[in-house]
Parts: C-alpha cells; structure tokens; sequence
C-alpha cells in the first residue's frame, strides 16, 4: 500500500480513532517508511506544540450570575409547554397531511379532466361521421335526382335558377317502371 | 509506540441525575452542570469568535438557551453535543453578524499578555518571552483555519472529543469530521512548523 493511504490516517491515529487492525497496519508500515514515521512526529510535534501554547480563559465569576439572574424568574424546564420546534414539528406532519390531500384531489381531477376529454373526442368523432354519412346520402340523393334531367349542375344551367337540392320537383315526367299500362 | 501525544484529559459527561433535577427547576443542579462544563463551552466559543467578551456573551446566551429548552432534551445521554451544538450556533449567528477576526486583538493587554485569568502558568522570564510568542503564533495558526475546519480542531485537538461526538454537534458525517480534522491539522503544523525546535 502506498504511503498516501497511511499519512491520510495521521490524524485519527493521534486521535487514537482508528480500529485496531488499521491501526497495525500502519504501526507496521511506520517501522519500515521512515519518511512516514518522521511525517508522523512532524505531526505529532506540532499538536503537542499547540496543546500547551493555547491558553484558557476561567469563566469570571459574574457569568453565572448573570445567567442566574435570566434563569431565576423562567418555569422549571420540564413545566413548560412543548418548544415551538416541536409544534413546527407537528405543524409538518400537518402540512404532510394537507398536501397529501391536496395530491389525491389534483388526480381526481385530473382523471376527471381527461374522462371528460375522452367523452368530448368520442361525439366529436360521432359528429364527424355524421357528417360523412350525410354529405354521402345528399350526393346519392343528387345523382338520383339528376338522373333525368342531367347533372345537377346543368339543370342549375338549364333553369336559370339556383340549385336547390331539396326542392320539390315535378316527377310527372318521370317515367315510372311500376306504373299499370291502364292508367 | 503510543499512538497519542496529547495530554489533555477528556473532561467527561456530567451526571444524568443533576439533568433530571435542572429538568425539575432545581437551580444548584444547574449550577453543577454550568460548573462541569462553562470552562469548556467558553473555551471552546472563545476560539471560534477570538474575543472574550463576545465568548462571555455567547456563553452566557448558551446556558440561557440549555436551561430553558431542557425539557425538549429527549436523551439525557445526548446532553454534551446538544450543549455544544447550541454554542456553536450561537458561534454562526454572531458570524452572520460580523464575520470572524483573524487573530485575538482584545484578550491582549497593552503589554501584549492576555487580560483574563490564564490557566496557570508558572515560567521564568525567558521562559515567559517564549511562551507568549508562541501562544501568539498557535492562536493566529487556529484563527486563521476556516470556521469549517476551525471548530472540529478546537473541539479534537483542544477538547478531546472523539470524532463521533463532533460530527453529532457539526451535524455531518463521521468521515468529513475525519477529513477535515486532518486537514486542520496539516494546515496549522504547516504554520507552527518553524517554531517546532523552540518549544519550551
């Protein structure tokens, strides 16, 4: 292994923070990389150098009472109500809640949207075909009619008059294959 | 080979039984616990804001805050990084307000010696000389880490606390605790580097 992955682990040795397999493996891997060891009392120097050059300061007496004077007219810690974290806490789940049910009505209304998209396609598709049907019905319709008196638009011509497909005309004319020979 | 050089002791967790007393609004326990842990938190606040008055203030902020939000405490064994993780707010709020200075300025007095009560401290003169140097070169070399890398090495180096223990109070993961607690320390042995030979 090489010497990286053990200088990494300097620190948490110092600390005397590493597993004990770990530990051995890098016992063992100072008493042969001498580079590592003198690494390794670098380190160790400079922390005892720190340790006994940071000096403490001592609470001052005026600090308790000061705090003492805050604590003084407060309620005994366990009397008071639950801490307004707790109650966000609680208004979490709440707001969890709401929009929980916020989501369930957003699907029912989006499945009603689309139920309602399916039955508007449905007649628009009924409506067209409708349609088709009709404008099939009302060519036949005028190819019959135009049967004896020529196409339709050369009896527009002929008359002189607008084409109107649905007008009454005279069928006396017409022959009529199911007439008797008496009349 | 001992895998530690340190010899500063790890103060420990004080008793449950004065929390649950403090919970029931029994001031001398709390007293006892301000006690057991007020030279650690002030300590601790001091080197994250470089000023002893504003360490006072944010210790004194702190204890306030324990004392009143204790009974939302839920494990009595999680008392220690709980109180920790209220100072270091503290530390972040006041950063908001004002960033932090580099070096102490006012714990100095106008002969260069620290103003406040040291822990003692009993050296000849050279002694003293070389002592106050050096105290001033550590404290910019721990005041100059990024408050990121500064509070996991005050709180390992100088606090003892394992590594756990910090990544509860910092909120983050044990091995970011690792690593940054590595890399504070490469950064301020590259600082006092020189000084190594002269240590009293």
């Amino acid at each position: 292994m090489k010497c990286a992955a053990f200088t990494a682990e300097f620190t948490a040795y110092l600390d005397q923070e590493l597993g004990a397999s770990r530990r051995a493996e890098l016992e063992d891997h100072l008493s042969r990389c001498d580079e590592c060891a003198g690494d390794l009392e670098l380190l160790r120097g400079a922390a005892r150098l720190v340790e006994s050059n940071v000096p403490e300061i001592e609470p001052p007496a005026a600090l308790w009472n000061r705090i003492q004077g805050r604590i003084l007219p407060m309620p005994a810690p366990d009397a008071r109500g639950p801490a307004w974290w707790d109650l966000i806490w609680s208004r979490r789940w709440l707001a969890a809640a709401a929009s929980l049910v916020l989501l369930a009505a957003a699907g029912v209304g989006v499945r009603g949207f689309l139920a309602r998209q399916a039955s508007e396609d449905d007649l628009r598709r009924y409506m067209s075909e409708y349609v088709t049907t009709r404008e099939a019905e009302r060519r036949q319709h005028l190819e019959i009619a135009s049967g004896a008196a020529g196409t339709p638009r050369a009896a527009e011509t002929a008359g002189g008059t607008g084409y109107n497909p649905f007008a009454v005309r005279d069928t006396s004319s017409f022959d009529n294959p199911f007439r008797s020979e008496e009349q | 080979m001992s895998p530690t050089s340190t010899g500063a002791p790890s103060d420990g967790a004080c008793p449950a039984e004065w929390i649950e007393k403090a919970r029931q609004g029994d001031l001398v326990a709390y007293q006892r616990i301000y006690d057991h842990y007020a030279r650690r938190v002030l300590n601790f606040i001091y080197r994250m804001v470089n000023s002893v008055e504003e360490a006072e203030d944010l210790a004194q902020e702190t204890f306030v805050t324990v004392y009143q939000k204790l009974g939302t405490l839920k494990d009595v064994e999680r008392f220690e990084p709980w109180l920790f993780r209220i100072a270091r707010n503290y530390v972040y709020q006041r950063y908001r307000s004002r960033p932090p200075a580099a070096t102490s300025l006012d714990a100095l007095d106008d002969d260069g010696r620290p103003e406040t009560q040291l822990a003692d401290v009993r050296k000849t003169p050279e002694e003293s000389f070389d002592s106050l140097e050096l105290e001033k070169v550590v404290g910019e070399a721990i005041g100059a880490l990024p408050p990121k890398y500064r509070e996991v090495f005050v709180l390992s180096a100088l606090r003892r606390m394992s590594y756990a223990a910090i990544a509860r109070i910092v909120r983050r993961s044990l091995p970011s605790v690792k690593t940054d607690i590595h890399r504070a320390r490469l950064e301020v042995r590259r600082r006092v580097k020189g000084y190594l030979g002269v240590m009293p």
